[in-house]
């Protein structure tokens, strides 16, 4: 009983893996195709929940092997470090922001002081947002790719050290790359933006506002809406556009004097979304090919000769030669397979001739019969 | 039937149905079931002779029942086999071809069969049949008579210009698979003084005195079927001069007791015939084998991925 419900729980846990894969896909799509914000609404609750799924699984598991007195030997050698990174992080960095962002407005971003906070938490989120990949390596470790334990431990180590590699290179760069002020393409804009609000206050100070307000709306296509205190001095969407396209984090608030100013920022998002779903193109990729070409690969000139001498040595009557590629002939394992063809099998088979009552046959074969 | 031999009939059934015996041919699951028997007999006896099985009897006494109900069921799958391969499968033209006067075809058959019947009734005899049931019964020969002949190397011109056959290919198969029946003669001609567990290598003088003894059991038989069936028990090594088919013979009966003809080859396995020809090649002078023969049938082999 306990068994089945193990093993309904991991089959969950399987279908959660392949959602969740879509759904960050779908997630960085979204933003890209410029789906409305009810549908990407969606997503980032479906995310939140994923994150949250994950992290029960993470905490279950963990705490289960702590009561066996075996939490450190699963965080490290049962992958237990893939399935932390792949769930608590991004629950608090990256769904669990967006989250919080969705359910008290953009309010929650204007309180944290205006247009640089909300850049940094985007790069904060965006940043997060790679660790998602990993877990690739969580349904990688679901798929049975081959019949040898060695190979699936083999292509699953190598595997994971690939896309962990490639996915906290990208992590460590991206903040690296905050640190160093690389140029990019926030502070690009951030700066266009700066030297448009300073060139409308000129403007509008000598009394000419609102044709300030057009010619900054001409200056930059990023420019949604200018108020002075409540009046709306340009708006270049009306409000029901708005409400069905914009959500929090898709623009940018600055005030200053009496003045407020709203900025597109999906452009931003949407270069991100570009580099996320090309991330995750590499790394779907890597692991197809890992497992298309490297398993079999590893299969066929590492564990199945191996398999095949080993049922030599077992079975009486087995007396299969390793068949050894002239590609691979002076391999140590082709070397050993060639010494089993040559000296091994001939010996087996004058032994074999010169003895009476060779079987393979064992009781383990017939228990039901001595039941 | 007693109580007691439909409970051992009903066991070696169900020994009979174990998977891992699928593949092999009546004898060899017979060789199987035997050694078994004989290897675990401390682990059987227990439980057969409990009050479910046999209770009380010894463990003569249960292998005796036993040993009976397995040889009664092979016979009932191998008698119709041999059956089958004498009356309808294998053509007797070829004895005319060897010089004998013509008989009745129907008198040889009937013949070979009986004496067949003796080769089968002895334990030895049943062990080295195996080998010939499979290679008549799996189409063994046939496969590599019509390489040999679609080939003209040495194999064929051993048989049509050293041994001199005026035959066809069809005839030279039909010659083989008699021979290849022939073979385990030597263990009921030998009045038990041969027993198997070696190669099966006899002297030659032996060889010659099964020769008589043969050729008056079965008087239809011309003088050269007999040799070849026979001579094939002699070493190629001692024997240079020893006739094509009796080397032939030698390797298929061989060749046919090792190989599962229904095995399921593993990846990064070479396939059953290319790998029994390529271990043969290292053991030939053991066995007493014809090394040109071997490499030439374990090229068929390789280019056929038998």
């Amino acid at each position: 009983m306990q068994s089945k419900i193990k093993n309904f729980v991991e089959s969950i846990v399987v279908i959660a893996i392949f959602l969740v894969l879509i759904q960050t896909f779908l997630e960085d799509y979204a933003v890209l195709a410029e789906w409305s914000w009810k549908i990407r609404k969606i997503l980032i609750f479906t995310s939140l929940g994923f994150d949250l799924f994950f992290t029960i699984e993470f905490l279950t598991r963990f705490i289960f092997a702590a009561m066996r007195k075996e939490g450190g030997r699963y965080f490290m050698e049962g992958k237990g470090w893939i399935d932390f990174l792949a769930s608590i992080p991004l629950l608090l960095l990256n769904s669990g922001p967006a989250f919080f962002a969705l359910i008290t407005g953009s309010g929650f971003f204007f309180g944290m002081g205006g247009m640089l906070n909300i850049l940094k938490i985007i790069k904060a989120i965006r940043i997060a947002r790679i660790l998602r990949l990993l877990r690739i390596l969580k349904i990688f470790r679901q798929i049975k790719h081959t019949g040898s334990i060695m190979a699936q431990r083999h292509v699953a180590k190598i595997t994971t050290l690939s896309i962990t590699t490639f996915v906290f290179t990208l992590l460590v760069f991206s903040i690296f790359s905050g640190i160093i002020l690389l140029p990019s393409a926030e502070e690009k804009i951030m700066g266009n933006q700066k030297s448009g609000i300073t060139n409308f206050l000129g403007n509008a100070d000598s009394g000419h506002s609102l044709t300030a307000a057009k010619n900054f709306a001409d200056y930059d296509a990023d420019l949604l809406i200018i108020k002075q205190n409540d009046n709306t001095l340009y708006s270049k969407y009306d409000n029901p556009y708005y409400a069905a396209v914009f959500g929090p984090g898709d623009y940018q608030y600055f005030k200053t004097k009496e003045y407020g100013f709203f900025f597109d920022v999906r452009q931003l998002a949407q270069i991100q979304a570009i580099n996320n779903i090309l991330y995750f193109i590499i790394v779907v990729i890597s692991v197809l090919v890992f497992l298309i070409y490297y398993s079999p690969h590893f299969a066929i000139t590492i564990t199945d000769p191996i398999h095949v001498m080993k049922r030599g040595f077992l079975e009486n009557d087995y007396n299969l030669e390793v068949v050894v590629p002239p590609a691979y002939k002076d391999d140590d394992i082709y070397v050993l397979g060639a010494l089993y063809n040559e000296k091994y099998l001939p010996i087996k088979a004058r032994q074999i001739d010169s003895e009476i009552n060779q079987t393979d046959l064992s009781m383990d074969d017939f228990e039901d019969l001595f039941k | 039937m007693s109580q007691e031999e439909e409970k051992a009939k009903l066991f070696v059934t169900r020994l009979l149905l174990n998977p891992t015996l699928k593949t092999l041919n009546p004898l060899q699951k017979e060789e199987q079931i035997l050694s078994f028997m004989e290897v675990n007999a401390g682990q059987l006896l227990p439980t057969l002779s409990s009050s479910a099985f046999f209770p009380g009897e010894s463990w003569s006494t249960i292998k005796g029942l036993l040993i009976t109900s397995l040889r009664d069921l092979i016979d009932e799958l191998l008698i119709p086999g041999i059956q089958r391969q004498l009356y309808e499968k294998i053509n007797f033209n070829f004895i005319s071809l060897l010089g004998k006067q013509n008989r009745p075809q129907e008198e040889i058959k009937e013949e070979l069969f009986t004496f067949t019947g003796e080769i089968v009734s002895i334990p030895e005899g049943r062990r080295d049949f195996s080998g010939s049931y499979n290679a008549v019964s799996h189409q063994i020969v046939d496969k590599y008579i019509e390489n040999i002949f679609y080939d003209h190397s040495y194999i064929h011109f051993e048989l049509t210009k050293v041994q001199r056959l005026k035959m066809n290919k069809d005839e030279i198969k039909d010659m083989i698979k008699i021979s290849l029946i022939l073979r385990p003669s030597i263990y009921v001609l030998s009045g038990g003084l041969l027993k198997d567990g070696s190669s099966g290598i006899i002297s030659q003088s032996f060889a010659e005195k099964v020769e008589a003894s043969l050729a008056k059991e079965i008087p239809s038989l011309p003088e050269a079927l007999i040799k070849s069936a026979i001579r094939s028990n002699l070493s190629f090594e001692d024997h240079k001069y020893l006739q094509a088919t009796s080397r032939l013979t030698s390797i298929i009966n061989s060749l046919a007791r090792s190989v599962k003809t229904d095995m399921k080859v593993d990846r990064g396995a070479s396939t059953p015939e290319k790998s029994w020809f390529s271990i043969a090649r290292r053991n030939y002078k053991y066995f007493g084998w014809d090394i040109k023969m071997l490499d030439e049938l374990y090229r068929f082999s390789a280019e056929n991925n038998w």
